[in-house]
């Protein structure tokens, strides 16, 4: 590998890595606060490239993306308010069952209303451009995916240092009682929580689906998934975790797809998964996760 | 509490159940305005279990819990808060990932914005040490300091009813002594406060009024000077042979 198929690989993996991360850190907020993995997580990734396909070519771009996080994020406080705080403290695994079962609910709905068949998202044709330096192509949605990322990371990181909402949410995931004594509303953190995951599921989305341009039913699975183990592996409800993981995972994949003769690619996943057995092997808490806390 | 005294808690008839198990047992309970009343008891006395019923993180079985003349047995923790109720809990439980600072802004989210800074400065004003840490965290803290914030986080809305759990608990005597000073000022500046200790000669100094219990009912109640030692002994012993007694 010379060193510009080396750096188009580092590109590759840095955008991977970044919409991985967000999921991670979606799925970290909501568990922090909530003590639950949401695997209807993936729906939310799914209904933002809904909106895009209904809104692209309707709407400015700008509009049609915004309003993408939006309605993630109000579908994110729907759950929460119609399904998950009426099995509010159940068993874990109950919480775990009730969240697949809201993912294939939300599925099959979508199967219903928009057919099985990939519908098309017009992206602007700039999303599918690409620049030149040198030999390195680097196609601008990638550099897109970076940039929001870092931007998203660096305004999170900042909302949950100085805001208000921001330390009731670190406060809360720390000690939910604590938190209640200094007179933080338990309700109104946990629709906070919902609603920065569906935001950040829905900018994932948005960046996810711009690869393939299209949106399926099922199009929320692999990111779940992936975003899933940066989020296990990063150490549940870690932001510094879900990022490393998250670009770790990236480009662990990108790597292997490369390397690995052509008749192994297809292992990539199987081995990337026992990769991932290993390191928790060694760290079950995940690399950033603490022992004896959940956060 | 004499007569001249207006209340500003009062606890009736109350019951908190832990599964089949009573912590609180029919218990009744007043506070008078710039009191300090004292909860006395040994481990596992109901102490704890009664100011978590009063500061809303606990439910009550039954019985009735007023503040400032209003039922309040039934409003969520966070509000009753926000009246005015201010508990800091036994075993100090500071929020160890966020700094002194952000403890405190946490704790002061309410207080209008122009009166934080003023706020914060009155607890480094009671508690020094904890301006040269504000941006430490709060697991940094060594016990003495933890315990400085958990008052400071409490005090910093200037509740009008304070509630404090055991605050001398696992402390040296140096700290046991800037922890019961930092108390004396307070009452000093008229704050209400139920104080649940077990370092029975510190908080008779400074009470107005003492409770005792005993596996979860008052046994003894009374002006702290009247408190007999044999009536705290008998109850921290658990020889006290008549459960409505009154010493």
């Amino acid at each position: 590998m010379d060193t510009t198929e080396l750096l188009q690989q580092v590109v590759n993996a840095l955008s991977l890595g970044s919409i991985y991360a967000l999921v991670a850190i979606g799925l970290g907020v909501v568990f922090s606060i909530a003590r639950m993995v949401n695997f209807a997580h993936g729906e939310l990734v799914t209904i933002a490239g809904y909106t895009l396909y209904g809104l692209f070519g309707r709407v400015p771009w700008p509009v049609a993306i915004a309003a993408a996080i939006a309605v993630s994020a109000g579908a994110a406080v729907i759950m929460e308010r119609a399904v998950f705080k009426r099995v509010k403290g159940a068993d874990p695994v109950a919480l775990l069952i009730v969240s697949f079962a809201l993912s294939l609910i939300i599925q099959t709905v979508l199967l219903i209303l928009m057919g099985g068949t990939a519908k098309p998202i017009g992206y602007p044709s700039w999303v599918q451009a690409s620049f030149t330096i040198g030999q390195l192509t680097v196609a601008w949605r990638d550099v897109a995916t970076c940039a929001v990322t870092f931007a998203v990371l660096v305004s999170l990181t900042r909302f949950l240092r100085r805001s208000v909402v921001g330390l009731a949410l670190r406060a809360s995931a720390e000690d939910q009682d604590v938190a209640r004594i200094l007179g933080v509303d338990p309700r109104r953190v946990i629709v906070a929580a919902f609603a920065i995951s569906g935001a950040l599921a829905g900018l994932a989305g948005i960046m996810w689906l711009a690869n393939s341009a299209s949106v399926t039913p099922t199009s929320g699975f692999e990111p779940l998934m992936n975003g899933f183990i940066a989020a296990v592996l990063g150490g549940l409800g870690s932001l510094t975790g879900a990022v490393i993981a998250g670009l770790g995972l990236g480009a662990l994949e990108i790597v292997l797809r490369n390397v690995l003769p052509d008749s192994m690619v297809g292992l990539t996943d199987g081995l990337v998964f026992v990769a991932i057995i290993l390191i928790l092997l060694i760290r079950p808490q995940g690399i950033f996760g603490k022992v004896g806390r959940e956060v | 509490m004499t007569a001249t005294v207006p209340e500003i808690l009062r606890v009736s008839d109350l019951t908190v159940r832990y599964g089949r198990v009573k912590a609180i047992d029919s218990v009744d309970l007043r506070v008078g305005r710039g009191e300090l009343v004292c909860l006395l008891g040994a481990n596992g006395a109901g102490k704890s279990s009664l100011l978590n019923a009063v500061a809303g993180l606990v439910s009550a079985a039954c019985g009735r819990i007023e503040y400032q003349g209003r039922d309040i047995t039934g409003t969520p923790c966070h509000r009753r808060n926000h009246a005015g109720i201010s508990l800091a809990p036994e075993g100090r439980r500071i929020l160890s990932d966020l700094t002194v600072e952000e403890n405190l802004q946490l704790a002061a989210a309410r207080v209008p914005r122009g009166e934080k800074e003023l706020r914060m400065k009155g607890v480094f004003d009671l508690f020094p040490i904890l301006e040269s840490k504000r941006n430490l965290s709060g697991g940094a803290l060594s016990g003495g300091q933890q315990q400085q914030l958990a008052i400071g986080r409490s005090v910093i809305i200037e509740p009008s009813l304070l509630l404090f759990d055991e605050p001398s608990l696992g402390l040296d005597p140096i700290n046991t002594n800037k922890i019961f000073d930092a108390l004396r000022e307070l009452k000093g500046r008229g704050y209400s406060i139920l104080l649940a200790e077990q370092n029975v000669t510190r908080a008779l100094e400074l009470a107005d009024r003492a409770y005792v219990l005993e596996t979860g009912r008052v046994t003894v109640t009374d002006q702290a000077g009247e408190l007999s030692a044999q009536a705290i002994e008998e109850a921290y012993l658990g020889l006290s042979s008549d459960p409505e007694g009154r010493g």
